[in-house]
């Protein structure tokens, strides 16, 4: 019977070693395939830092001698016919080879980037999160204050905006003061607006007039010194929204439910899909000037603004529990700040899911990266990433196979690489961890 | 049904967002038509103020939900059409695109899963587990462009795209209908949308399978005697099946998304298409649309996937 053997299996392997990082090493080492991974991202990775060394071609250069309009196809197929490029010609009459070199250099750099971004939005939001988030929620009490929350946004925004309105409207006191005046100004009002309203007793109708007022003023000052926007209402309710929501926190929750807020914008965030969201944004930034304003760093920062929120997820719920323990305890004891626990004593013990999901993230980031290009809102030609690449190759599929068959190869073999060294890493770093 | 009243707050912070970051477009909605040396500012002023452009925000803003709550979305800022029509319009292509991926990629990844788990680390469940990490991992627009070059290799006439062309309202009712020029379009499409989701249900169904394999009640089924097969199915995949329908039911939202890439690759008439139509015209409008709706079915699954959960493992209790 088949079924008898998994039955009698042990119920959990038994781990009977202390988890450290050199078993941890040790049982990554034991996963092939993972192994095979780091060594195929090793190659990867020489390649896209040395490209400018090694590409045997201008990754731009058009090699007039061999493009004559015909497909020049890559050596294995036809050495006569290729000219020195062993990987043939593109659509344009670009070295294919030089241009995947390179294509991985801008393909791995967005996603590294990117993904770094989103950990440090992530792991700071989500370390706030849980390191402040109460420990046991009540239901009841939850729905409660977000019902708060949402009438005060409402009030804020509401009142904040049409005050500053009309503020603007009857007395304009139109400044056009530079982005640093603005910022300098904001957190000054903000500090005032703090000091005046934590006297003022909380949940009492003076304090809900102050914070009003308070959101109003930021938000009028923000429109009058905006440059360029002088009346500009989107501006006033943007700022009545933040400052609304924080404060307004405050008020329904004290200091210790900025668990909540953080998680609230993380659930908004989870819920709009990616990538058309990412879509939309390239799309703007796109039609904004021109589409060569879709530089390098706008893609690393749209991808890496809006992924943030799993990492902060994952962050939030380790630690939740590692708070809890005795170090972290013994840390409180001996009179470490918070900021230090959270630092030094935390997060050191965080990094192993920390790290498992940045390893998939890069994969993840590889491919909408390489999504976006092909739709033409990502990495713009004639920079070559590998998605980019793949853009054309639709056109002439059949005459210039290889135009499209090398790019997703590329992609493809990297991905699952990364994802190899995930899945490796997931089973070396959890102690107990069931296969 | 605390839960669907934390989802009202949730969908409007949702829209109010989304409606900040679209309204903040450079173009404000009209992109295409301040490129266009005929047309006026005059012109301009008077578009603006026919699709209501020229209020201020907030007021936009209300005036858009209150639209929402009558169910047509707003108009559409290229062609002054409801939003909700055009979208409905599309909607059955899209459905019927979703439904086979969705279909296809249940009943293959939940078969595979199930061959891996109670032949454990053999050669097919290795076999399995790395063909569902290369599901994971491909591409899927270069998989569709594969599949193309290796049909067109092979002399395979399987036709990409949808062959009527019309508007798919009428492909219901249409006379020209047949059910296998309608397979024949929609087999490669549906398989290339479907290919991330099987890879996903086959790892999910592996693990979960091998979990309820190692219990009690399944080593108590086995010492009653049960045949194997009875025990399998009765016992085993009943129980196993309970987490996978969270993720079935989490993970298809996702597919509306992935319609964008497959259905411009494969020129199917759908959502997807839309939206990159309407992202090339710079149709605000249509875009908060599509965003909005795609919000709600995530929202909405979430929902369905916890109350589905509980209602199906009475170990999980919400308060």
């Amino acid at each position: 019977m088949a079924l008898a053997a998994p039955i009698n299996q042990p119920m959990i392997e038994e781990e009977a070693e202390v988890f450290s990082k050199v078993t941890a090493w040790k049982r990554f080492r034991r996963h092939k395939l993972a192994m095979a991974g780091v060594v195929v991202l090793a190659v990867m990775v020489f390649v896209a830092i040395f490209a400018w060394k090694l590409a045997p071609f201008d990754p731009n250069g058009i090699d007039e001698v061999h493009w004559q309009g015909n497909p020049v196809p890559p050596c294995f197929v036809s050495a006569a016919q290729c000219g020195g490029h062993f990987l043939g010609l593109d659509e344009n009459g670009r070295d294919l080879l030089s241009r995947l070199m390179f294509g991985a250099q801008i393909s791995l750099t967005v996603a590294v980037s990117a993904v770094i971004m989103e950990l440090v939005i992530g792991t700071l939001l989500g370390a706030l999160a849980g390191y402040y988030g109460t420990v046991t929620l009540s239901w009841r009490r939850f729905s409660w204050g977000l019902a708060v929350m949402v009438l005060w946004l409402a009030i804020v925004t509401v009142a904040g905006a049409f005050a500053g309105y009309l503020i603007a409207r009857y007395f304009p006191l139109q400044l056009h003061g530079g982005l640093t005046q603005l910022i300098v100004l904001t957190l000054l009002g903000a500090k005032i607006a703090f000091d005046v309203v934590k006297n003022i007793p909380p949940k009492s109708p003076a304090r809900i007039a102050a914070v009003t007022v308070a959101g109003a003023a930021a938000g009028y000052l923000a429109a009058i010194l905006l440059p360029g926007k002088p009346l500009a209402l989107d501006v006033m309710i943007l700022v009545g929204v933040l400052y609304g929501g924080l404060v307004g926190f405050q008020f329904g929750f004290g200091i210790q439910r900025v668990d909540h807020v953080i998680m609230r914008v993380t659930d908004v965030f989870l819920s709009i899909p990616l990538l058309p969201l990412l879509l939309v944004l390239t799309g703007i930034v796109a039609a904004s000037s021109t589409k060569a304003a879709l530089s390098f760093q706008t893609i690393v920062l749209i991808i890496g603004g809006l992924s943030w929120p799993s990492v902060a997820r994952l962050v939030r719920a380790t630690y939740l529990s590692l708070r809890e323990r005795e170090y972290a305890e013994a840390a409180r004891a001996v009179g470490n700040s918070d900021l230090r626990i959270m630092l030094r004593h935390l997060l050191p013990n965080a990094m192993a899911p920390i790290t498992v999901q940045a390893t998939l993230d890069v994969a993840n980031v590889i491919i909408l990266e390489s999504v976006l290009s092909f739709l033409g809102f990502g990495i713009q030609p004639p920079t070559a990433s590998w998605g980019s690449m793949l853009a054309n190759a639709e056109a002439n599929l059949q005459e210039q196979w290889w135009v499209a068959v090398f790019p997703g190869l590329c992609i493809l073999v990297t991905v699952l690489a990364i994802n190899f060294i995930g899945d490796g890493l997931r089973d070396a770093l959890d102690p107990n961890a069931i296969k | 049904m605390r839960r669907t009243f934390q989802a009202v707050p949730l969908l409007l912070l949702i829209s109010m967002i989304l409606f900040l970051i679209i309204h903040n477009a450079p173009g404000g909605g009209l992109g295409p038509y301040l490129q266009n040396p005929h047309i006026t500012p005059a012109d301009i002023a008077r578009l603006k103020h026919n699709l209501g452009l020229d209020k201020p925000l907030p007021v936009q803003y209300v005036t858009w939900l209150g639209q929402v709550l009558h169910g047509d979305f707003g108009y559409s800022t290229s062609n002054s059409e409801p939003v909700f029509n055009a979208i409905v319009e599309r909607l059955p292509s899209t459905f019927l695109l979703m439904g086979t991926a969705y279909f296809i990629a249940i009943v293959i990844g939940v078969s595979a899963g199930l061959f891996a788990a109670v032949r454990p680390y053999t050669t097919w469940d290795y076999l399995i587990t790395t063909f569902a990490f290369f599901g994971q991992s491909m591409p899927v627009f270069w998989l569709a462009l594969m599949l193309q070059l290796a049909l067109a290799v092979h002399g395979i006439p399987l036709p990409f795209g949808y062959l009527l062309q019309l508007p798919s309202a009428e492909i219901s009712s249409s006379d020209t209908f047949s059910l296998s020029d309608r397979i024949s379009h929609l087999i490669l499409p549906a398989t290339v949308l479907a290919f991330l989701n099987i890879a996903l249900y086959s790892r999910f169904m592996r693990s979960s399978m091998l979990e309820v394999i190692r219990t009690d009640y399944m080593r108590t089924a086995a010492a009653k005697g049960l045949s194997f097969r009875t025990i399998l199915f009765k016992h085993g995949l009943k129980n196993a099946m309970i987490p996978l329908v969270t993720v079935t039911a989490l993970t298809l939202p996702a597919l509306f998304g992935g319609a964008i890439v497959t259905e411009s690759i494969f020129a199917w008439p759908g959502e997807g298409r839309l939206f990159i139509t309407a992202l090339g015209q710079e149709d605000i409008a249509i875009l908060l649309g599509f965003l909005m709706i795609n919000a709600c079915l995530v929202v909405f699954f979430n929902l369905f996937a916890d109350v589905v959960y509980a209602w199906l493992d009475p170990r999980v209790k919400y308060e």
